[in-house]
């Protein structure tokens, strides 16, 4: 009876995460910041070391080396490159551009000067390649772009040595281009870091029907995590990263695409669908500060709005601005922002499938700004947490299935979740994603009733109440037969003890 | 045919263990260019040919949707892994890129290199059987090490609960190929320790 009861209270110790060996923490940090192994110079110098202070003191030397290192620069930049989706195709459009475009020098700059991550939309000092003769939309060069737009084009190519330096590494050798300077106010309208580089215009291309959408919807993607989805059922366990066009089969470029443009292309006509608003009424203001830029820029600046409702503080942010600078200002002072880099961070570094809840949310965002959003100071943080330093595990069904659920939890939570009390109408703030639920097996059990009551899942006949039916959230079929796989099992928290006992 | 059957018949034997896992982990896979990097740094020019041929089946990620096609390396990747090694190890022994104009793999057979290039400078057909069993034990010892890392390190991983027997098994099984070539092993270890879960995840 004795050993039994020490058993039940070793358990749950023998579930939670154990620190990794510190070689183990080596390889992860080499291999997550520069993409490889450590050598076996670093490999014999750890073993060495014996306390524990010169071993933390040794890993804080690594992290800052590795965030110094070309190939961690290269590795980043990458991941910058697939955050706007600008990842290689074999066309003569991404070799032109690969490594040379205005753009490539933006983040080039801001990865290696460890420039707050603000700059991706207010850096206005664009550099563009003199020897640019390669066309990237019809008959324009890169030069032609940034020319129209300034009357300050030296008439002496103004060589940046230092730059040179740097395309020299990441060219892997042999080029060293002559660099032009364009350097607009910070305070001009028209331009806005990487949205205003011909990379980002000729990926989202515009048309006439769409209107600058597309550019509009890339923005929320990226810098304010709306990918826009939930209005429809998701398809894929994963509803952030579907892509847009696969909810809409049959139109190849999206689902405006077939509509009669005409009637669909006319902003005031389906802006007046409740349905079509859903979007529509973030997407179309939005896409206004880009409307007159449809491959060369306009010498003036469009007005627009920064409209969307907030997630972090549920209030509608409205603001009018007077163009593509000033919205891009306006996005990286928005909580909604913050939350949403920090995520893309953690996702990066800490990995999409670690558990964060509202709470952990919450305190990155507030690290974020203490380190002055710079990327190598954020990183460096993200790896030396412990969450970081857990031994690699073989994760049970259970402990599985409760981080599956997870990213299906924070949709609930947009309403369960809400900051203050008057914003709940009486209902209580519960945080869904935060296991387990209670510390008495009564409460846990009484919560998962709750849940299982609410989707409808267990004994009787019970009707599927949540999401509620007027609720732009839908749960997706698979989503659903998670849920119920989850609580079927006892609704296991994240060290796999079931949540259900009685 | 004959050295690709043991290739097949390694993979299997010692990664049947690692694939069962693939799915109830909470690692994370190395991503496509991370291995195309590493191969690229360790082995001649071929392997990063290979690798550039198509990134898309490689597994890279998709342009459209900017997610990886496959979140655990894919059937695919690990076929061009194991084509690229193969490809790379006939360019070792063939010139222009003979053994001695390789200069970029310092680690790749940790200590036992210097001994190895003495060997295969002397005598490119040299066979595994007829090598001492200490510089086979050395070999093997260091490409271990240098692909999947120190022992405590992969028992973390908690795939290969013993080292010891781990490098005795890997021994044997490429024992049993009594004509196989110094550069065959080389090649087969290679290709088995980089397809392993250690490597491909942090
Ligand atoms: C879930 C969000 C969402 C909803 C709901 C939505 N749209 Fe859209 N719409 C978008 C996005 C995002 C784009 C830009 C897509 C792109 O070009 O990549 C877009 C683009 C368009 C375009 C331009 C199409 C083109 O091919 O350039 C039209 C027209 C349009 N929508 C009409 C509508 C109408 C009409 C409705 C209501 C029936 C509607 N939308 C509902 C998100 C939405
Ligand atoms: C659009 C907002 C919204 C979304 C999204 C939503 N809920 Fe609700 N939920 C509510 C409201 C409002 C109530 C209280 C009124 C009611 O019971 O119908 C509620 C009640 C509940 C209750 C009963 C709470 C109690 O204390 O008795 C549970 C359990 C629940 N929701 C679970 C979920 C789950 C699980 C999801 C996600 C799959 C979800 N909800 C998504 C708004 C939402």
């Amino acid at each position: 009876m004795k050993s039994l009861l020490l058993f039940l209270l070793l358990l749950p110790s023998l579930v939670m995460a154990v620190a990794a060996d510190p070689q183990t923490y080596l390889t992860k940090l080499s291999k997550s910041i520069k993409g490889i192994p450590p050598t076996l110079a670093e490999r014999q110098a750890l073993e060495k070391l014996s306390s524990a202070s010169d071993i933390d003191t040794y890993m804080k030397g690594r992290i800052s080396e590795y965030l110094q290192s070309p190939s961690f620069e290269l590795k980043f930049k990458d991941k910058i490159d697939e955050l706007f989706r600008f990842t290689a195709e074999k066309s003569t459009e991404s070799q032109y551009f690969a490594g040379h475009s205005s753009y490539d020098y933006l983040v080039q700059d801001l990865i290696h000067n460890n420039q707050s991550w603000d700059q991706l939309l207010l850096n206005k000092k664009y550099k563009v390649n003199s020897n640019d003769s390669v066309r990237y939309r019809y008959s324009l060069t890169e030069l032609d772009f940034y020319h129209m737009l300034t009357n300050q084009v030296p008439a002496i190519p103004d060589a940046a040595t230092t730059l040179s330096e740097q395309i020299h590494r990441y060219d892997h050798g042999s080029v060293s281009d002559t660099l032009l300077n364009f350097n607009f106010d910070d305070s001009d309208l028209r331009m806005a870091g990487v949205l205003t580089t011909p990379r980002f215009l000729t990926r989202y291309v515009d048309t006439a029907l769409n209107k600058n959408r597309r550019r509009a919807s890339a923005v929320f993607r990226v810098f304010l995590c709306d990918s826009m989805v939930p209005a429809i059922p998701a398809k894929t366990e994963d509803s952030e990263k579907t892509d847009f066009n696969v909810l809409f089969p049959g139109n190849n470029q999206s689902h405006g695409a077939g509509m009669d443009p005409g009637a669909m292309g006319n902003a005031d006509l389906h802006g007046a669908q409740a349905d079509c608003r859903a979007c529509h009424y973030k997407l179309d203001p939005m896409g206004q500060t880009f409307a007159l830029s449809a491959g060369a820029m306009s010498p003036f600046p469009s007005p627009g709005a920064l409209t969307f409702k907030s997630m972090i503080s549920l209030k509608d942010i409205n603001m009018p601005v007077a163009g593509v600078g000033e919205l891009a200002k306006n996005i990286t002072q928005q909580d909604d922002y913050v939350h949403c880099q920090v995520k893309h961070f953690w996702d990066w570094y800490v990995g999409t499938d670690a558990p964060m809840n509202q709470k952990m949310e919450n305190d990155l965002a507030q690290k974020f700004n203490e380190v002055g959003r710079r990327p190598k100071d954020f990183i460096s943080y993200l790896v030396s947490l412990d969450i970081f330093k857990e031994r690699p595990q073989i994760l049970s069904e259970a402990q599985i299935l409760a981080r599956r659920v997870v990213p299906i939890f924070k949709n609930c939570n947009s309403c369960h979740q809400l900051p203050t009390k008057d914003d709940m109408n009486g209902m209580d703030t519960w945080d869904l994603t935060e296991m387990p639920y209670g510390n008495t097996p009564e409460d846990k059990t009484k919560a998962i009733r709750k849940i299982s009551k609410a989707l409808g899942v267990g004994a009787g006949n019970l009707k599927q109440k949540m999401p509620p039916p007027d609720s732009t959230y839908k749960l997706s079929d698979d989503d659903y037969l998670l849920l119920k796989r989850w609580i079927e099992k006892g609704a296991p928290d994240f060290t796999g003890m079931p949540q259900v006992t009685q | 045919m004959r050295t690709i059957a043991i290739f097949l018949s390694m993979i299997f034997v010692f990664n049947s263990m690692a694939d069962a896992e693939f799915e109830q982990t909470s690692r994370r896979y190395a991503s496509n260019q991370d291995i195309y990097q590493y191969l690229s740094r360790y082995l001649p020019n071929y392997c990063t040919q290979i690798l550039d041929e198509d990134r898309s089946v490689l597994g890279f990620d998709s342009v459209a949707t900017g997610s990886s096609i496959s979140p655990t390396p894919s059937a695919m990747t690990i076929l061009k892994i194991t084509t690229c090694i193969r490809g790379s190890y006939a360019q070792f022994v063939s010139a222009p890129y003979g053994i001695a104009s390789v200069g970029s793999g310092d680690e790749l057979f940790g200590g036992s290199r210097p001994e190895l290039y003495q060997i295969l400078l002397t005598d490119q057909k040299a066979l595994w059987s007829k090598q001492s069993p200490q510089f086979k034990q050395s070999l093997i010892a260091n490409m271990v090490m240098d692909i999947l890392g120190p022992d405590a390190e992969i028992k973390d991983f908690g795939l290969i609960p013993n080292v010891d027997d781990f490098r005795t098994s890997l021994m044997a099984e490429i024992d049993k190929n009594p004509n196989i070539s110094l550069y065959e092993a080389l090649e087969s270890l290679t290709i088995n320790l980089m397809t392993r879960d250690e490597f491909l995840s942090y």
